[in-house]
Formats: structure tokens, sequence, C-alpha cells
């Protein structure tokens, strides 16, 4: 009963201040639902990344993969006869993109699907092993026969009627999910399908289409290996059928060695662990990077969450301060707090999580949208992530509780009379000097760690130490940069700005919260927009110095940053050799995994065929003494900046690499600057290439003509490519790099959308702030409206202090926004991408931001101005 | 605006105070409590008026409503012939403005400005500040002895000094009427005294008709004319 009457006494003290109240509930709901969206948009983004990555894979232990061209069909078929007790299948694995048969491009759009050609039979055997609670029959129905036996496993036989499974091992068409089939606008298995790989289209007609299941990957289509292999013919572009890889299930050392013993040269096994660390290597950077704004945003969230709720508090100082003079003890007034800051936050982060899953779709859909774009091609979906939500109540509830701590101790330890007296404002001169020198102890312990530690976490560490600092500094700087303008002679004959200046001095510790708050936010939209606009540069300069032909052309790939698919061979002699072609360069690029030195990170290997006038174009971060003599030595490498980075190379290192018929040492002549990748390039002459890796196919082709022949060979190359049946991107240089920086942009997309919430946040503080200010100041109000004042001119002055305060906190924010760009590309991008960029700064952009802090700031004063003008003066002052 | 110069300009060639049955009440959900009723009295010029009376019988009330920051439910309050609960709430703010001095039990300093800025506050209202207009302030402060602190912040005086300043804004510009709500309540007896007898001394020096809300008879009886509230209405006494 009692504590029904304290909790009925807690939420009537909410209900008292209803305003103040909700606007507690906003900010911190808006901080929570931040920290929701982004974390479950990550684990959404991650999940779906593994997920692909272990697409209906087997339950194998180890692959062979092949350091060339693929698996030969017939090795398949000599293990079998020469290890019969081994459990092996062979795979083919990739990304297509999909159309519905007879649909126009006009119509609908493609959608990438991830094709995994197996054999049926040897697939099952290995999965029902320990894999059958992943893709029970209740997720595989067709249409045709809607049969579902629960005691089965996977087993095409046992699940599709005969007539069917006798098709599907024919390789006569293929299985997709439901989820897919309705992107495709497919309804039934009478529809057929249309696959595009590197620009080249083949048509497959659907056997069956799978209900919807969490275990099955959305974007899964199923085929036969042998019509797989069809699809994968022209990119494998091997003179022999391939398969992508053979699985199988061993943990017997022995048969395992007699396994590699058979083995061809070219062809190694690799433990299933090896893939999965090459693949968490390739998108670690970015998960980092994520992460990064997570944090970033999650220490806005929390500095918000702490200014609303110790506001509240503060607000009521002088009622504990009676409370306490009426006899109850310090304890009592923390606990009192406590219990209501848990009623708030846990109603607002609740709120928080509901919102925070509504926005995670739209956050999903925008990460990615990036791994698209930068990684790997891979359908993400949104669903509730039930950890990100219990993050996000957590964090809610937990830095609400640790922001009433401080005042709920100095409540509960301060003299009843001292809280009463000082309930206007307690920033004594002293405090003040202590708050700045441990701020100003903080703020350098920063840049003492960055010296110190160079690792990922101290960049983190270091960027919270800089906002704590700030934070403890901003109350000097304010009382500075008031006291300064109060001194000028314009303002000090002008009695009214001197009541808007001075009150944020005398209301200091309310003022100097919001104006923290604000701070911070914006200091964080400036340092994400110099970071942002650094790299954009740094890009955009690299791209102007790197693309010197005129006309790039290579077939369409499904991940925009990346151009893996091949270029037909006829197709491509025929391009090289039009009329006008002055020179031209090409390029192959393939995935390579580094050996297990190198942690089994995947690179990409790059082979070049370059023309000399191109050499000059390739900035060098270090070389040996004429790189490019170097280049033409069969054994040599040059490395890509973020790939010597990672692996701790450099320039007269040796590399070894898995070539298609052993394991060769290669020497690093030279580390390149370069951006198109953070995964990491290997640059090799084509023409060791070629001979090392047995692989003679182009992933593309730049031509060199004179201006006037430009839009001649764009024609012309589009001809060719229609003549020989092949869809190409075919662009010019300006065009090319148009899409380049689109790409880029489409990366940062998720920052643009952080930054908006951000800014939101903020403004949602900085109004409650305000109004909760001048709900405090409208006894001043009262009497300046008693003395003479009119309305407009207490709205006036509410609206110059609120003004004052954002220019103040745009003024803070530059340097510190300016020190976290700092701290963001020099230590936390190099840390996990390894680009050197040049720190660029747009005056006319953070000028921009300046001017957005300002009216954010009058906008959030106008309600407050409006209250304030509007006091009812004879009851304000009856009330005191 | 130029019924209202009109107004203005008319309010300062002479200066009576007329009230006429004057009501008013306050709806709260306990109820409506009728505060005054049926208040009437003149108000001579250059006359010093003390009105006394229980807490809550409504003396505030009336001091609010004769300097038109509230308004009466009914009656007519008649300051020279003008009805100042007729004019717009703008033309009552600039009546109050120029016409009007006010002081507070609870003195009403402005926190951020210093005691010569907050006497220099109510001429910068009148409009911008001149050099006359700090040396008249200093004047003025030097006039009820407190000159010495006119750099002080409201914070650093005491309850006594802060009156001083406050009596200091009121009378700086001259007004035509001083309305002052208590003005040693918040005082103890010997600073009130002082407080009180050097108000009396500038009312009389400048011929300043004004009205003083009191709980103190002692002091009510310095006054030219009493009335007493009593049941929300004003019954004179002397």
């Amino acid at each position: 009963m009692q504590y029904l009457i304290r909790f009925i006494f807690s939420l009537r003290s909410l209900t008292r201040h209803p305003l103040q109240s909700l606007f507690a509930i906003v900010s911190i709901m808006v901080g929570v639902s931040l920290v929701v969206s982004i974390d479950s948009a990550t684990k959404n983004a991650n999940e779906s990344f593994r997920s692909s990555a272990h697409a209906l894979s087997s339950s194998a232990t180890h692959r062979i993969i092949s350091n060339s061209l693929g698996v030969h069909d017939s090795v398949f078929y000599e293990i079998r006869m020469t290890l019969p007790t081994l459990a092996l299948t062979p795979v083919c694995d990739g990304y297509i993109a999909l159309r519905k048969k007879y649909v126009t491009s006009q119509s609908a759009r493609q959608h990438t699907g991830h094709l995994l050609g197996i054999d049926a039979l040897t697939y099952g055997r290995i999965r029902t092993n320990s894999y059958d609670h992943d893709y029970s029959t209740k997720d595989l129905r067709t249409e045709h026969t809607h049969h579902s036996s629960a005691e089965a496993n996977f087993s095409l036989v046992q699940l599709l009627p005969p007539q069917l499974f006798e098709r599907f091992l024919r390789g006569d068409g293929m299985i997709i999910t439901r989820g897919l089939a309705d992107d495709l606008d497919i309804q039934t298995v009478q529809d057929s399908l249309t696959v595009f790989l590197d620009g080249i289209a083949t048509h497959h007609a659907l056997l069956a289409i799978l209900d919807n299941s969490p275990t099955i990957p959305r974007d899964l289509v199923l085929c036969d290996i042998s019509r797989a292999q069809e699809i994968y013919y022209h990119r494998d572009s091997a003179p022999y059928p391939v398969v992508h890889r053979l699985e199988f299930a061993c943990t017997n050392p022995v048969l395992l060695d007699s396994l590699k013993r058979i083995l061809p040269k070219n062809l190694s096994v690799v433990a299933e662990q090896s893939s999965d660390n090459s693949l968490s290597t390739m998108s670690s950077a970015f998960e980092m990077n994520l992460h990064a704004l997570s944090m970033l945003a999650l220490i806005v969230s929390m500095f918000i969450t702490y200014n609303t709720v110790s506001f509240s508090a503060l607000q009521r100082r002088k009622e504990f301060g009676i409370m306490r003079i009426l006899g109850v003890d310090g304890r009592g007034i923390a606990w009192l707090l406590l219990r209501e800051t848990l009623i708030i936050s846990t109603i607002a982060s609740l709120l928080g999580c509901l919102l925070g899953s509504i926005i995670a779709e739209t956050m999903t859909a925008i990460v990615s949208g990036t791994i698209n774009d930068l990684y790997k091609s891979i359908g993400v979906t949104a669903h509730l992530q039930w950890r990100s939500i219990a993050k996000g109540c957590t964090i809610g509830i937990t830095t609400s509780c640790c922001a009433i701590l401080p005042i709920a101790w100095e409540c509960a330890h301060m003299p009843p009379r001292t809280i009463v007296q000082h309930s206007t404002d307690m920033s004594t001169h002293r405090s003040l000097l202590i708050m700045s020198v441990a701020g100003l102890c903080i703020f350098l312990s920063a840049w003492v760690l960055l010296a110190s530690i160079t690792h990922i976490v101290a960049g983190f560490v270091a960027i919270l130490l800089l906002i704590v600092g700030s934070a403890l500094l901003l109350p000097l700087i304010i009382t500075l940069i008031v006291s300064s303008v109060t001194r000028i002679p314009l303002v000090k004959h002008s009695l009214w700005v001197m009541i808007a200046l001075r009150g944020i001095r005398l209301s200091l510790q309310r003022f100097s919260i919001a104006i923290t708050a604000l701070t911070v936010a914006v200091s964080t939209v400036i340092a994400v927009t110099i970071m942002i606009l650094s790299f954009r540069e740094t890009v955009n300069h690299w791209l102007i110095q790197t693309l010197d032909a005129d006309i790039y052309i290579s077939p369409p790939s499904l991940v925009a940053r990346t151009a893996t698919g091949m270029v037909k061979n006829q197709l491509m002699t025929a391009l090289i050799q039009q009329t006008g072609v002055h020179t031209y360069n090409t390029f192959r690029s393939r995935s390579i995994t580094l050996p297990h030195t190198h942690q089994d990170r995947m690179a990409q290997l790059v082979s070049l065929h370059l023309s000399p006038d191109s050499y000059q174009r390739y900035r060098f971060k270090e070389a040996v003494p004429n790189p490019w003599k170097e280049w033409h030595n069969a054994h040599t490498v040059f490395l890509s900046e973020p790939l010597a980075h990672k692996t701790g190379l450099h320039t007269g290192d040796t590399l070894l690499l898995p070539t298609a018929d052993s394991m060769r040492v290669f020497r690093i002549a030279g580390i390149i600057y370069d951006y198109a990748s953070d995964v990491g390039v290997i640059y090799i002459n084509s023409r060791h290439y070629q001979v090392w890796w047995q692989d003679s196919t182009i992933s593309g082709v730049s031509l060199k003509c004179s201006p006037d022949s430009i839009a001649t060979l764009l024609q012309s190359s589009r001809t060719l490519a229609q003549k020989y049946g092949q869809e190409l991107l075919i662009r010019s240089n300006t065009a090319l790099r148009t899409t380049s920086l689109q790409v880029f942009d489409s990366t940062f997309r998720i920052t643009d959308a952080l930054r908006l919430l951000t800014l939101f946040v903020a403004c949602m503080s900085i109004f409650s702030t305000l109004l909760a200010i001048q709900l405090e100041r409208s006894h001043e109000h009262a009497v300046i409206r008693a003395l003479g004042m009119d309305a407009r001119g207490v709205g006036k002055n509410v609206l110059l202090q609120t003004t004052c305060a954002g220019i103040i906190a745009g003024l803070c924010s530059l340097p510190l926004g300016y020190a976290m760009a700092h701290i963001l590309t020099e230590y936390i991008n190099v840390q996990s991408f390894g680009w050197s960029l040049e720190l660029q700064v747009d005056i006319l952009s953070i000028l921009g931001t300046l001017c957005i802090t300002i009216i954010m700031a009058v906008g959030a004063g106008l309600y407050p101005a409006y209250h304030a003008a509007s006091t009812a003066i004879a009851t304000t002052l009856h009330e005191e | 605006m130029v019924v209202f110069l009109h107004i203005i300009q008319h309010s300062t060639v002479s200066f009576m105070l007329s009230l006429r049955s004057l009501t008013k009440s306050y709806s709260t959900t306990a109820g409506t409590t009728r505060i005054l009723h049926d208040c009437t009295a003149d108000i001579p010029r250059g006359t010093m008026t003390a009105i006394i009376g229980k807490s809550g019988s409504g003396k505030s009330t009336l001091l609010n409503i004769l300097s038109g920051i509230d308004t009466p439910d009914s009656g007519s309050l008649l300051i020279n012939d003008i009805s100042l609960h007729s004019i717009t709430e703008q033309e009552r703010t600039a009546f109050r403005r120029k016409h009007i001095g006010f002081i507070f039990q609870f003195f009403h300093l402005l926190p951020g400005l210093t005691a010569l800025e907050n006497v220099l506050f109510q001429q910068e209202l009148q409009g911008r500040l001149s050099e006359h207009d700090i040396r008249h302030a200093y004047h003025v402060l030097e006039s009820i002895e407190i000159a010495h602190k006119a750099e002080y912040y409201p914070a650093q005086l005491s309850g006594g000094e802060q009156q001083r300043v406050a009596i200091a804004r009121a009378l700086i510009h001259k007004p035509d009427l001083l309305l002052a709500d208590e003005p040693t309540g918040n005082l103890d007896p010997d600073t009130a005294n002082i407080i009180f007898n050097l108000l009396v001394h500038r009312i009389r020096a400048d011929k300043q008709t004004a009205i003083i809300v009191t709980h103190s008879m002692e002091i009510a009886e310095r006054a030219d004319r009493i009335y007493e509230m009593r049941h929300g209405t004003l019954v004179a006494l002397q």
C-alpha cells in the first residue's frame, strides 16, 4: 500500500507538468529509437550477409576450391571413385539478376537472386546429416503438389513429385522462394524466368515456389548443377565444364590427407571456417563504420536523455528543498527522483523501441543498398530484432537513471535551505572552475590517448572524451562569451538585450545543458559532413586523376563498385579493333583469398593491361625506384593502400598468392592510392596474370580516342555489344565518374538519415529546455510586463535569448566538430579502411550548418516566446 | 492610433482616479470566488491614499486592476475621465509604462540587471537611453541613499536595499500614479520604518498621487485618506 501511494505520488508529480513530462518522454523516445533502428539495421544486414554466405550450404566441414578457373567436373568423379566413403557434393554459387520472362525492362525491375546450383542427390546426403532443421519440408511446397511430409528431411526425391524431381535433375528449371516470386510478380509456376549474368540473358522454366521461411534466404534461386554450369559457362570461361567448389564433410584426418594427396595442384582444401573469415574480414570495415555511426548516435541520444532528465529534476529542486525542510531525508528524495525517472524512461523507452522498429525498416533498406553497392549483392530482410529492442530499452532506462544520479545525490546531500535558495542557479565560481579544469583535462586526454594508442577503439573513446570534456568546458565558455558581449558599448546601452544575455548566465546550469546538447548534436553533424566531404573530394580528385580513358566498357555488375563479369572474347577483340581507338587498357578482376598469415583475408586480384601513357595516372604512396619498370617483372605486384594497411605489408615485402597450380611468392613494388575498394586490391600485369592463373578473360576495357570520335565510338560499341548478344555498360569518362560519385553518395545515405535524426533530437531537446526555462522565468516576464513592456517586447526578449543560445552553440560546435572530424578521418577511417584522406572544410556548408543551428534555436524558441508574451501578469505575480 | 494618442495626451493634463462599482471574481474548479464587490472610491490628485485589509481581502487584486494589469468583471475605472479598461491591451501597457509606477512587496527587481540598470530599465521602456537618463537615475538613487550600490546585482543587496532600488525604479519616470503593494511587508520593522519614511518623503516632495496597500494601521495613518477593504468592498475610514 505504501509503495502504491508513493507510486501514485510520483505519477501525480509527472502529470502536474504534463508538457515537461511529454517532452522528456519524446526526447528519450527519439534517442532510444535511434539506437534501436541503427542497431536493428546493422543486425539485419549482418544476418543477411552471413545467411547469404551460408545460404543452404551443406553441413560440410571443408571445401575444395580452385585457384584459377573452377573445379573440373572430372575431379568430382575421380574423388568419388577413389574415396567412396567421402560425402562430397559439387556446388555452383553466385549472384544473378532475375526478371519475369516476357516482361519488358520498362515495366519490371530486375531483382537480385542468389543462385545455388546443386546436385540434388549428393547435396541432400550431406545436409541430412545435421541440417535437417534448416530446411524441412514445411518450407518447401510446390504449386503442383502441396506435398508436405513432416518426417522428410531435405531431399528433393521425397519432396517433389517424381516427374518434377526428374525435371530438376535434368536441369529443366529453377525453384525460387515465395518472397522472390512476389518481387518478380510471379503468381504460379506457369511463369518463366529470365536470368542475366554479365549482360547475357538466359531463359528458364519455373519448377516450384518455396514458402517463405526464416531459415531460407529470401533471394534463393535453386537449380540443378548442370543448369548452373550453363549459366556460368561464359563467366567461368574454362575450356571444360567446371563447378565452383566441392563441399564435403570429413572429420577423419587420414581421409583428409588421402584426399589432399590425390587433388590436382591447382586445387586446395580449405576449412569452412576459413571462408567465414574471408567474408567477415571483407565486411568488418563496413560493420565498423556502422558501429561508429551507431555509437555517435548513441552518445548524442545519451547526452540528450541526460539533458532531459536532469533538467526536469533541476526544475524541482525547490520542491525537494521544501520536502527536506519538512523532514524527508536525502535518501527519500533520491528514491523519489529515481522512481519518477524510471516511470518516464520506461514509457519513453518502450515507445522509442516501437518508433525504432518502424524506422529500422528504412534504415535496413539504406544499409542493404550500401552493402549491395560496396561488397556483395544481398537481399536484406527487415525484421524485428529483439536484442536491439532490449538494448534500446536498457540504454534508455539506464542512461536516464544514471543521468538523475548526480542530481539525486546533490539533493540528498545538500542542506535543505541551500537547495531552496539555489533553486534558480547553483553554479558557483568554484564549481565552474572545477568543472572547467576537469573538462580541459578530459579534452586533452583525448589527444594523449590518440597519440599513444593506434587502435580504432581509441578513436571512439577519444570522441567520447572530446564530447564529455567540451560539455564540462561549455559553462565557462558561455560565461566568457556572455561577459564579453555585455561589455560591448552598444549592447551595454540596451537593457532588454542585457536582460536576455545575463539571463543566460543567471540560468547557466539550465542553459549550458541545452547549449551543450545542441553543440554536441551540431558538432556531430559538422564532423560527419567534413568527413564525407573530405572523402568525396579525395575520391573525386582520385577519379579525375585515374580515369584517363575516354570510353569504359564492362558487363553490368550486381555490385556497383566492382566489376567481376566477363566480356566475350570475340566482342572484346571487336571493341579494341574499332576505327578511332588510339590505345586501350583492359582489366580482369577476381576475388582471391590471402593465405592464413593474413587471416585468410579476401582481396581483389586485378590484372591490368596498361598502355604506357596510363602509368603516370597511378599515384604511389610508396614504391621502389622506377616501379613501372618492375611492373613487367613476372613476380611483381602493387598493392592498394587499404590492403597494405590491413596486412601491414610495405614496398619490398613479399606476398604469397595462390596461383593456378601452386602458391607463389610475389614482390610488392609499390603501394597505390586507391579508393575503389576498402577490401583491398592486388594489381598484377595481365601478361603474367594469364600465365600464373591460366585465365585470359577480361572484365572490362577502356578505350582512348580523339575527342571527336567519342560519340561515334560509344554508338559503335553499343552496336557491337548488341551484335554479339551481350549487354554491356558503355560509358564515357564523365558518365563513369558521375556514376562512381553516385555510388559514393549512396554509401553515405545512412549518415544523411542519421544527421537528420540527430538534429531532430537536438531540436526536441532544446525546445523542451527553452520552454522549461521560459516557464521558470514567467515571473520575471510578468514583472517586465507590469513595468510597461508590451507582449511583443517580451516575446522578442525570449527570442533574442534563444538566438544567443543558438549562436553560442553554433560557434562552440565549429571547433568541436572539426576536432571530431579530424579523429574520424585521421584515426577511425585509417584504422577501419586504411584510406589517406585530405581534410576538406567547405566554409559554405559549415556556415549553412551554423545558420541551421541558429534557425533551430530560434524555431525552438518561438513557442516559449509566445508563451512568455501571453503571461497572465496578475496571476503570475499573485502566485509569487 | 490617433484616438490612442488623444487618450495619452488628455490623461496627462489633469489626473483623478475614480472607481465605480468594481467587481472581480475568480473561477476555480472549487467554484467561483468573489474578490471585489461594488468597490467605489474617488482618489483626488496629489493625495496619498492607504488601503488596509486582511490577507485575501482583495487589496492586491484592486491594485492590479488600478494599474491595468488585471481587468474588472464589471464597473468602471476612470483615470482623468478615461476608462482604462475600455482601451486595448497595448494601449493599457503604454499607459502603464508612462503614467504608473509600481512598488511590489517582493521588490521584483530583474536579477540580470544591476541596481542602476534596474532603475534605467523603466526609463528605457520610455525610449532610448541617454547620458542624461543615466545621470538622472544616479540622482534618484542618491536621493534614496542607495547610489553607492548602483553597480550591485539584486542578489548582492539586502531586502531593504532592494526595496530602495524598487522605489527608485517606480519614481524615475515621474509617474502620475504610484501604486505600492505592501512596500514594507517583507522587511523587518526598523528597515520598514526607514523605507516607508523615505517613500512618504518622496511622495510629498513630488506631490505624487499614491495608493499604498498595507497591513499596518500605523503606516496607513500617515496617509491623507484611508480605505479598508472589507468583504471585497472599499469602506472609507478617514
